[in-house]
């Protein structure tokens, strides 16, 4: 008798586990209240995007609309969006997410859903990336950079964040290595790009301009150039030029926007564009996102969708082309 | 760069030790502590919780709530280890061998007494370092490109696999299954899918929580459930009101003797820790089991590896020296060298301080606050830890048929939580199957771990070097820092091989 009221307990417990397994993964599936929205990140805490979503989270509790922010790291973000793409149109959840995952990757190969999986709620974050060199290079501007190499060929190292994407493209839009003789070297993130600029292990380093800013005042470093695409000057740092002011078609698309799965109702959707068209006028949260290397600048659902089409049509088709050449090489 | 600052320090001592900023150190640890006895539940993710409190509380209490469950959840990650053979984070793996074994000798209470005491002193250890040498050390890590870290990966790898078994044969093939899971999902330089059979969820690679808690889990809670059904009479009692009897006999602690006794694996963790919390990448799991191999060719225990105290202690204060290391790099540069430092400098961020190398000028009277937040943690872990140890050692009586169905119950849920995927808990599964496996042959679980942590980032580096190099094989001899490194590889190996031929 005991032993079977045991092995019954075994079974109960075992079975409370499942249980609790599939309750543990449908409360993933769903918003707790339909008047709570949640904001999926694609990346881990801490970042300039989960800093950028934490930041609007914050601001929407203040306009009145409950929202929290769920970090669902992996796979360069698409994880998230496949997930989100998958949510119920009524599950009230949303992706903070950059052209980098909704046009690149899945370009780059089947990822599970695509941009037109999506609706958009509306653009307010624009990180800034920029090319810096090591202290003691001997360049001090991106045409002496240029110079430099085109004088030694080979000598050159640039350290980019990773292989094969979106960034390593546009590394090459700006130094074209069909006319120039360096190496390209695919780093870990921003923060691997800044050690290895600061241990002079690279030359020229591909990074976000909040981490090099303040490594540029310390002299550890010497950001050359911003590659923001909404504005030209960075208030962060005003003094340093944009890429398009040296002719070069070298800007990077990276404004997160925020999108919701096709089908959510238009109505929740006009609420919240309302709210980011307000909050993006406030200007402490525009403060708190020049702090994190974040330009605040709010595009409505059309000029968002404008925005990323454009990216499609022009920029992904020359991604795809040059993505075949780099991977058949 | 880094001048003393009386001013700075005596601001500093008056805001940490105000009643306020130590209820939040407090609440940090017991936050800490309890998250991180929770298998699965990595303590990035309680600190992730956290952060958004500096939107509305003053940089002091937020930085005590962070540093107070940073330091409680590395040492939380322990309790589990030792006591069911799980460990509650990654950086606790290394801590299973010895603890659990020492547990089922009737020795848990010992064990868990060594895990918190020297916890405190690598914690201690990471802290004063941090404070004294933050900048000598801070420029060092730089250093280390792509070629050093090759050489440093390389070297940790070799140890862990000469050192962790009898048979390096058995080591070899244990590293060779890590190394497998570690490159399925995608290429870390060019994007490309590895092994991912055509399974979408399985292009971010196996991930590391589910893996752990798998591979240890698993096979202990199936085997506990086994004996349940098969042998009610050893699977400990409930009585016929369902009330749980537990012994009524204490365990002895910890002598002081036997805490002294363990001197060679808590400094050598201590420093191993140090060192490589410093330095960006490793982490402490990797700290952990290098400072367990190391400490197994010094140490005179015969039961090192079978339930030896030093080897608890080896591990334990390896990863909690990490803590404070982990921010030389944050200080000294503004560059997070770890998961949880990117986590402390968005929250140094989002309360107006802007972390640079700069930030120890700029904002001194802050930077000397986490400094003494760091070392404050560590009594306070030290006092939570000393009451808790008691209610996990009656923990691990609790009669077979009620703690292992709760402990996988607290498994899925922890598991889940590492990334909100219901896959995860499949690939925790999976990972299971491969810990029966490694235990029915008496495989090493060093290696694999080991294995599966460093492959990556052996890979990368690796494959940098040699892009910087244009193939040129000198680049990884060249600097003075990697030829140590190949130096101590090379001799460590040697002396292995000696010793093993001397019998």
């Amino acid at each position: 008798m005991k032993k079977s009221l045991r092995i019954g307990g075994v079974a109960v417990a075992m079975a409370l586990a499942v249980v609790l397994a599939a309750t543990a993964g449908g409360a993933g599936e769903a918003a707790e209240t339909p008047d709570e929205i949640t904001i999926v990140v694609g990346f881990g805490a801490g970042g300039s995007n989960d800093l950028s979503a934490r930041y609007l989270a914050e601001a929407f509790n203040d306009h009145g609309i409950s929202a929290n922010v769920v970090n669902m790291p992996g796979g360069m973000g698409t994880e998230a969006a496949y997930h989100v793409s998958t949510q119920s149109p009524d599950s009230n959840t949303f992706m903070w997410a950059h052209p980098l995952i909704m046009l690149f990757e899945p370009a780059a190969g089947d990822r599970g859903f695509t941009i037109h999986d999506f609706e958009p709620v509306g653009t307010l974050a624009s990180p800034t990336f920029a090319v810096s060199s090591r202290a003691g290079a001997p360049w001090e501007t991106l045409e002496e950079l240029i110079q430099y190499i085109e004088a030694n060929p080979g000598e050159v190292v640039l350290g980019g964040q990773g292989e094969g994407n979106m960034m390593h493209f546009i590394a090459e839009l700006i130094l074209d290595p069909a006319e120039l003789d360096y190496t390209y070297v695919g780093l870990g993130g921003g923060a691997d790009v800044a050690l290895n600029l600061t241990g002079g292990h690279v030359d020229v380093g591909h990074l976000s301009l909040a981490a090099a800013r303040p490594l540029h005042q310390d002299g550890d470093l010497t950001v050359l150039v911003n590659t923001q695409i909404l504005v030209e000057r960075d208030p962060l740092m005003p003094e340093i030029p944009n890429i398009v002011e040296f002719g070069i078609q070298g800007q990077e698309p990276h404004p997160l926007a925020l999108w919701a799965p096709k089908g959510t109702s238009s109505a929740l959707i006009q609420q919240l564009t309302e709210a980011m068209a307000e909050i993006a006028q406030d200007a402490d949260f525009a403060q708190n996102y020049q702090d994190i290397g974040v330009i605040a600048h709010y595009l409505d659902p059309e000029e968002t969708w404008e925005f990323f089409m454009d990216v499609e049509e022009n920029m992904v088709p020359r991604y795809k082309a040059w993505l075949e050449a780099y991977l058949a090489n | 760069m880094f001048a003393f600052n009386v001013e700075a320090v005596f601001g500093a001592v008056a805001t940490v030790f105000a009643l306020d900023t130590a209820m939040f150190v407090m609440l940090g640890i017991v936050v800490g502590i309890t998250t991180g006895a929770i298998p699965g539940l990595a303590h990035s993710l309680p600190i992730a919780l956290v952060l958004p409190f500096s939107f509305f509380l003053p940089i002091h209490q937020t930085m005590g709530l962070l540093i107070g469950t940073y330091q409680g959840g590395t040492y939380g990650g322990s309790i589990t280890a030792i006591a069911f053979g799980t460990p509650g984070t990654p950086g606790a793996a290394a801590t299973v061998a010895d603890g659990y074994a020492l547990t089922r000798q009737g020795k848990g209470k010992k064990a868990l007494q060594m895990g918190l005491y020297s916890s405190v002193v690598g914690g201690l250890f990471g802290s004063l370092v941090l404070i004294f040498l933050v900048v000598p050390i801070g420029r060092i890590a730089p250093r280390f490109g792509p070629a050093e870290l090759t050489a440093l990966y390389f070297m940790a790898l070799s140890l862990v696999v000469v050192f962790s078994t009898e048979n390096a044969g058995k080591g070899i093939l244990s590293a060779g299954i890590g190394f497998f899971l570690a490159i399925i999902g995608r290429d870390i330089i060019t994007g490309g899918l590895r092994f991912t059979f055509g399974i979408r969820y399985m292009q971010s690679g196996f991930p590391l929580v589910p893996l752990l808690m798998g591979f240890f889990a698993l096979p202990e809670i199936i085997k506990q459930i086994h004996t349940v059904i098969t042998d009610p009479e050893h699977a400990g009692q409930v009585s016929e009101d369902g009330v749980l009897e537990l012994p009524k006999k204490a365990e002895p602690g910890l002598s002081l003797k036997e805490f002294l006794g363990s001197w060679k694996g808590t400094t050598i963790g201590s420093v191993v820790g140090t060192f490589l919390g410093a330095l960006p990448g490793p982490g402490a799991t990797l700290a952990a089991y290098t400072s367990y191999s190391v400490t197994s060719q010094f140490t005179e225990d015969k039961s090192y590896g079978k339930g030896s105290l030093e080897g608890v202690a080896a591990a334990e204060s390896a990863n909690n020296a990490t803590c404070g290391a982990t921010f030389i790099p944050m200080l000294t540069f503004g560059i997070p060298g770890s998961s949880i430092s990117a986590l402390l400098m968005a929250a140094l961020i989002m309360e107006g301080v802007p972390v640079g190398p700069r930030v120890v000028i700029d904002h001194t009277l802050v930077v000397y606050t986490i400094f003494l937040l760091m070392l404050v943690a560590n009594p306070f872990n030290l006092i939570f830890g000393r009451l808790l140890i008691p209610v996990f050692t009656r923990l691990t009586k609790i009669p077979a048929a009620v703690l292992w169905p709760t402990i996988a119950i607290v498994l899925v849920i922890g598991t889940y939580a590492y990334n909100n995927r219901p896959f995860d808990i499949i690939m925790c599964i999976i990972a299971g199957l491969i810990g029966y496996f490694y235990r029915w042959f008496k495989l090493p679980d060093g290696p694999l771990v080991l294995a599966f942590l460093v492959t990556p980032l052996f890979e990368a580096s690796f494959r940098q070097a040699l892009t910087i190099s244009r193939g040129d094989p000198v680049f990884f001899v060249q600097s003075p820092i990697s030829q140590v490194l190949w130096v101590i590889t090379a001799l460590s190996i040697f002396f292995f091989l000696r010793k093993k031929e001397r019998g």
